[in-house]
């Protein structure tokens, strides 16, 4: 019998009810009923995705702003349900999907460590054991004890990476978030990620560089206008999807004077 | 493995599941208190001491207005501690409201990335104003003190109460909150609700002073039988009436039911939202 694999999409399809006018307030929503102008409109940021991650496997994600990459990743963390058919997750997710995620800017970088660990579901006696190991990787050692509002861009995304990451997580979401980081972090936490991966964790990786796609994904798919275009290779699927920008840029300039 | 499936298709958890839950949670909702509490009083200089002192403040601006100039009759306990005593009970029960309500709002921007139960939020804050309710009583000791007040003997009566207070705030605001973060303004009429409910009940002047025909107006008012009964425990003489028990009772019991009901229903259009 093979392992279920961690993360399964059935025909997953995530459709925000968008009023047409976005009351955004009690007093406009009045407004706008007594006026009978509410109407609202469906928007679907994905349609009929179904894919199954194994431990292991990195899925790159590739698509043009919009696409629907970000709404991939958020529903896979079951932060947004899908609004039809059906998402399962076999374990615990890390999602890096926005840095300085779940930190209070008031508290300090101590306090955060247990806050964020506690929130990704640990036990929060056991990440306190773990405080000066997640400090000494993210480099925040000295600054264990200050409010995190004083912490730079940088020492954020490592201290959150290093919490997340602390633990083995079944699933690994990385969206994006080693753009803000320096050589050097950029190698550690690559490094760190091999390792997740060899001892089993299934990575999803967004990213708009498709060197970084082709060079550390298992498997990849094309998202485009909330549906999977390709999926395959990850070499196939970034080649289908770069000549395909090519020709659209080809299409939207002008002419060129003979 | 930890253990973790998340299926987007479960069926909605039961009452157990759903107790179970938070109990599975509650090293997080420990952490979760630890950080209310002290964010809360990180930025002030006073600190937790304006817990204290504000509805002390409060209590001198009352006992100026309304013993000296208005002159209220409270029989058997001087006005001071009459007061008092019911600000503390409006105090918490308003504040564990607006915390409740506003807990996904608040919480909009870590709701967006963690995958954690929303509730949660709105749980360790009615749980650290319970906290802060424990610190009120001491301002409150040393004015019956002063005031030369004895405690009833069923003093340590008033912890039921007190649980069954903070619940049905927490159960209202539970039901808030996915209005809250959908509409935030929905917060602003909440306040005025919240203070004329305030007004309803006989806080700052007696029942006595009420016309026989709107009594039952103040007695619907759940908020009447949790001060009434906090003040005959606190101060006065036997348990309390009956009838105050069951208010209660069944005002817990029917707001943290409707609450759980209603916010699992809403949560989710609010989360587009979000």
């Amino acid at each position: 019998m093979t392992a279920p694999p961690i993360i399964e999409l059935r025909d997953a399809e995530l459709a925000y009810r968008l009023a047409r006018h976005g009351s955004s307030t009690l007093k406009e929503l009045f407004v706008d009923l007594t006026r009978r102008h509410v109407r609202y409109e469906r928007y679907e940021a994905l349609r009929g995705v179904s894919l199954e991650v194994s431990a292991g496997e990195v899925l790159g994600v590739v698509g043009v702003n919009g696409a629907g990459k970000s709404s991939l990743m958020k529903m896979i963390a079951g932060i947004l349900p899908p609004s039809g058919g059906r998402v399962i997750v076999r374990g615990a997710v890390a999602a890096m999907i926005e840095l300085g995620a779940g930190f209070s800017h008031e508290l300090t970088g101590r306090e955060n460590i247990v806050l964020y660990g506690s929130l990704l579901g640990r036990d929060p006696r056991a990440v306190r054991g773990r405080i000066e190991a997640i400090a000494d990787w993210a480099g925040v050692t000295e600054f264990l004890d200050v409010p995190v509002r004083t912490y730079s861009t940088g020492m954020l995304a490592r201290l959150a990476f290093a919490i997340c990451t602390d633990r083995q997580p079944e699933v690994l979401l990385v969206d994006e978030v080693m753009a803000v980081g320096d050589t050097e972090f950029l190698e550690r936490s690559a490094d760190r990620m091999r390792r997740l991966i060899h001892d089993g964790t299934a990575v999803v990786l967004v990213s708009h560089d498709m060197a970084t796609i082709v060079e550390q994904a298992t498997r990849a798919i094309w998202l485009e206008a909330g549906r999977v275009r390709a999926d395959g290779a990850p070499a196939d699927v970034v080649a289908a999807y770069v000549a395909d920008g090519r020709e659209a840029a080809a299409d939207q300039s002008p002419p060129r004077a003979p | 493995m930890s253990g973790t499936i998340y299926d987007s298709a479960a069926p909605r958890p039961t009452v157990v599941a759903d107790l179970r839950a938070v109990w599975r949670s509650r090293g997080l909702l420990g952490v979760l208190v630890a950080r209310d509490l002290a964010v809360r009083y990180k930025r002030s200089v006073l600190g937790v001491w304006w817990t204290l002192l504000n509805p002390l403040l409060e209590t001198i601006v009352l006992w100026i207005v309304f013993s000296h100039i208005f002159r209220f009759a409270t029989p058997g306990v001087p006005y001071s501690v009459f007061v008092l005593s019911g600000i503390l009970v409006l105090t918490s029960f308003q504040q564990t409201v607006i915390g409740a309500a506003g807990a996904m709002l608040l919480q909009s921007e870590l709701l967006r990335k963690v995958r954690v139960a929303p509730a949660l939020f709105s749980l360790s804050t009615a749980m650290a104003n319970l906290i802060t309710f424990a610190f009120t009583l001491l301002p409150l000791a040393v004015v019956m003190a002063i005031a030369g007040v004895a405690p009833n003997p069923a003093l340590p009566l008033i912890v039921p109460v007190v649980l069954a207070l903070v619940g049905t705030a927490f159960g209202f605001g539970l039901a808030l909150a996915p209005i809250v973060a959908r509409f935030p303004d929905t917060l602003n009429l909440l306040r005025i609700a919240l203070t004329l409910l305030g007004y309803l009940a006989p806080i700052f002047y007696p029942i006595a002073i009420v016309p026989e025909k709107y009594r039952i107006i103040v007695e619907l008012n759940p908020l009447y039988h949790f001060v009434t009964l906090f003040r005959v425990l606190l101060f006065g003489d036997g348990l309390g009436s009956g009838w105050s028990w069951l208010a209660i009772a069944v005002s817990t019991t029917v707001c943290v039911a409707v609450g759980r009901s209603v916010h699992t229903a809403l949560r989710r259009g609010a989360f587009a939202a979000l």
